[in-house]
């Protein structure tokens, strides 16, 4: 009976583990080679040093003024990020969902930005809208007799933001739209019986009801903010100084600008770090919504 | 006295008229079921009551005041809704208090009213779970309790026991009956099944296509059906109804002739004044329902008679009918009196 059940279990393992296996390596070959890098004197530059480095590489790595900047830089993007893009796609979330004449048409415009490849969204704002001298924005700024504001050299960190955002939007507004579409009328008509006003039904009927896809859109965005790095290399390649630095473009710079891998790979290790903590952060608040 | 009182009320769905004109008038206290096919309008007509759809024309008066374009929130009407339409994220106790927590009311009171309500629905035990961690009968408490607490001048039910299963559904037809009793509020009910609408009801109005067929008390209904198909909606089995060339001693204006299974009665052989083939029979146990093809020109009826039948299928028998209660209508499917 026992051993019964135990080949009953040993068959779909077995047959499991080609693709456990593959996953575990596919994870761990790169994880155990950055740590690897991060303890040798690693750098492309000077190939005759060489060996063992300890923390050395850990060291260089956070007592670099840049360090500190990046991280902040990191955690002000992501927040500020996901919270323009929740809350204004909820607003036009809420926006939309009355039916009105042309409403497939506006869907489809404001759904189309994600489709923008980043360094092509980059690009269009970089040239398009934020050039002080021939940008969309600056002519705006002329029109009302403002000075036209130099965005990527004054508010590089606030641009590259405002870039995301509205690459992002659409992502945010077209998970929550779908969700409100299944809100139960009867529900509404009812909150309406009961005399709650717009506020009060949001407060109370919509915001419940999206509790759910807004921890989805908010997992999403920060798993990919984490590491944005297309927008700022085609950009302000982190500059001025490091106002617009993150800590996957230090990375870049380290491995590519220095040719130091073994500091690279120490950073990379941070940024594990790093991940792991809002990570934490997220399966503690959002978890428990996804469990209900 | 008229408590609510429609007046020439219209619905217009684009070019559809779904709701023609009509004319009602409820008492206070006064319990007043809906019933139609569906698609006739009934829900729609408790819908523009309850200020969900908007009323095109006509007028909506209630306990002298005028109401036709007001708010939902300020008509001071309660609805319970087909899907009970709980908010699923709140307690039971949050549920029921909603209306009066947005109010702003004193939270003493809310408590002292929602503690009522829930000791009048056996749902105390209950105040501090979810809606999903209650079972469909609940629920259906719940969503009534959630109209009680509120004490409107008018309850409206839409369909309230559609989603519960047989018996569920029999045992809470007679708690709200009872509810009713206790709280003697006026009450409009909407369903489509005719044994909700007999056994609730003060008085039925039974629509069609938007326009109201017949009011009266269930048992006007069922013994004096208005029309045709007034006839035909209440009582189950349908009522038979045949040319009137198989009667004698009728209305010279009568056209078809309605007899209900319960007044025919299966005779000996060539005593009754119709004759047929028994097609089916349908013993329920305390009735036993005999479908009769009539050989003449194929019109079927349906005997019910209370003892075993010693008939079978296939045979021959003869069928007399009680004259006291013959339905007669005219060409037009009005009833003749």
């Amino acid at each position: 009976m026992s051993s019964q059940s135990r080949s009953s279990r040993f068959i779909p393992r077995l047959l499991l583990s080609p693709a456990v296996i593959t996953l575990l390596i596919w994870m761990v070959v790169p994880l155990a080679l950055t740590i690897y890098f991060s303890s040798i004197f690693y750098n492309l530059m000077q190939p005759d040093v060489s060996g063992f480095a300890g923390w050395m590489n850990y060291e260089f790595m956070i007592t670099n003024p840049a360090f500190t900047d990046a991280i902040w830089n990191t955690l002000v993007l992501l927040a500020s990020t996901v919270a323009i893009t929740v809350i204004g796609g909820l607003a036009i979330a809420l926006l939309i969902n009355e039916a009105f004449p042309g409403r497939g048409m506006v869907r489809l415009l404001l759904i189309s930005p994600f489709f923008v490849m980043p360094t092509v969204n980059a690009l269009l704002w970089k040239h398009m809208m934020m050039n002080p001298i021939y940008g969309v924005l600056a002519q705006v700024w002329t029109f009302f007799g403002f000075t036209p504001i130099n965005w990527l050299q004054d508010l590089p960190l606030f641009s590259i933001i405002l870039m995301i955002s509205w690459q992002w939007l659409p992502f945010a507004c077209l998970i929550l739209m779908t969700s409100l579409q299944s809100m139960d009328r009867e529900q509404l008509e009812a909150a309406e019986m009961d005399g709650a006003n717009y506020w009060q039904k949001f407060r109370y009927m919509y915001l419940p009801h999206l509790a759910r896809p807004i921890s989805v859109v908010i997992m999403i965005e920060v798993i990919f903010l984490l590491s944005v790095f297309a927008e700022i290399f085609t950009t302000t390649n982190g500059g001025p100084g490091t106002q617009s630095t993150n800590l996957a473009y230090l990375i870049f710079n380290e491995a590519l600008q220095s040719f130091d891998i073994g500091v690279a790979s120490a950073g990379a290790v941070f940024a594990i770090i790093l991940a792991n903590i809002v990570a934490i952060f997220l399966v503690r608040i959002i978890g428990k919504n996804l469990e209900k | 006295m008229s408590y609510l009182e429609l007046k020439n009320v219209d619905k217009y769905y684009g070019d559809v008229h779904a709701i023609k004109g009509v004319n009602l008038t409820i008492n206070k206290g006064e319990f007043i079921v809906f019933v139609g096919p569906s698609g006739c309008g009934k829900s729609t007509l408790l819908r523009m009551i309850a200020g969900l759809e908007e009323i095109n024309d006509g007028d909506l008066v209630l306990d002298g005041n005028e109401i036709t374009h007001q708010a939902p929130s300020k008509r001071d009407l309660a609805m319970v809704f087909q899907s009970y339409a709980l908010y699923p994220h709140m307690t039971v106790e949050e549920n029921m208090s909603f209306a009066l927590r947005i109010k702003g009311e004193d939270q003493s009171m809310i408590d002292q009213k929602v503690a009522k309500a829930a000791e009048t629905l056996n749902l105390t035990p209950y105040l501090k779970r979810t809606p999903k961690e209650l079972s469909g009968g609940q629920r259906q408490r719940v969503a009534i309790g959630r109209a009680i607490v509120r004490s409107p001048k008018v309850f409206l039910f839409d369909e309230p026991l559609s989603n519960l299963d047989a018996a569920l559904r029999g045992q809470t037809r007679v708690e709200i009956a009872e509810l009713h009793r206790d709280l003697n509020a006026t009450s409009i009910y909407v369903t489509h099944d005719q044994v909700e609408a007999m056994t609730l009801a003060d008085r039925v109005v039974v629509l069609q296509a938007g326009v109201i067929e017949q009011v009266g008390t269930p048992m006007e209904l069922y013994e004096a059906p208005a029309n045709k198909f007034v006839a035909q909606f209440i009582g189950m089995p349908q009522m038979n109804l045949l040319s009137a060339s198989y009667f004698s001693g009728i209305s010279a204006d009568a056209v078809d002739v309605g007899v209900r299974p319960e007044h025919f009665t299966i005779v000996e052989a060539g005593q009754g004044s119709i004759s047929g083939q028994v097609e089916l029979i349908e013993a329920l146990g305390n009735e036993t329902l005999i479908h009769v093809c009539l050989d003449c020109n194929g019109e079927k009826l349906i005997v019910r008679q209370y003892e075993q039948p010693s008939i079978k299928v296939r045979d021959t028998v003869s069928i007399n009918y009680d004259a006291s209660h013959l339905h007669q209508f005219d060409a037009k499917g009005e009833a003749i009196r």
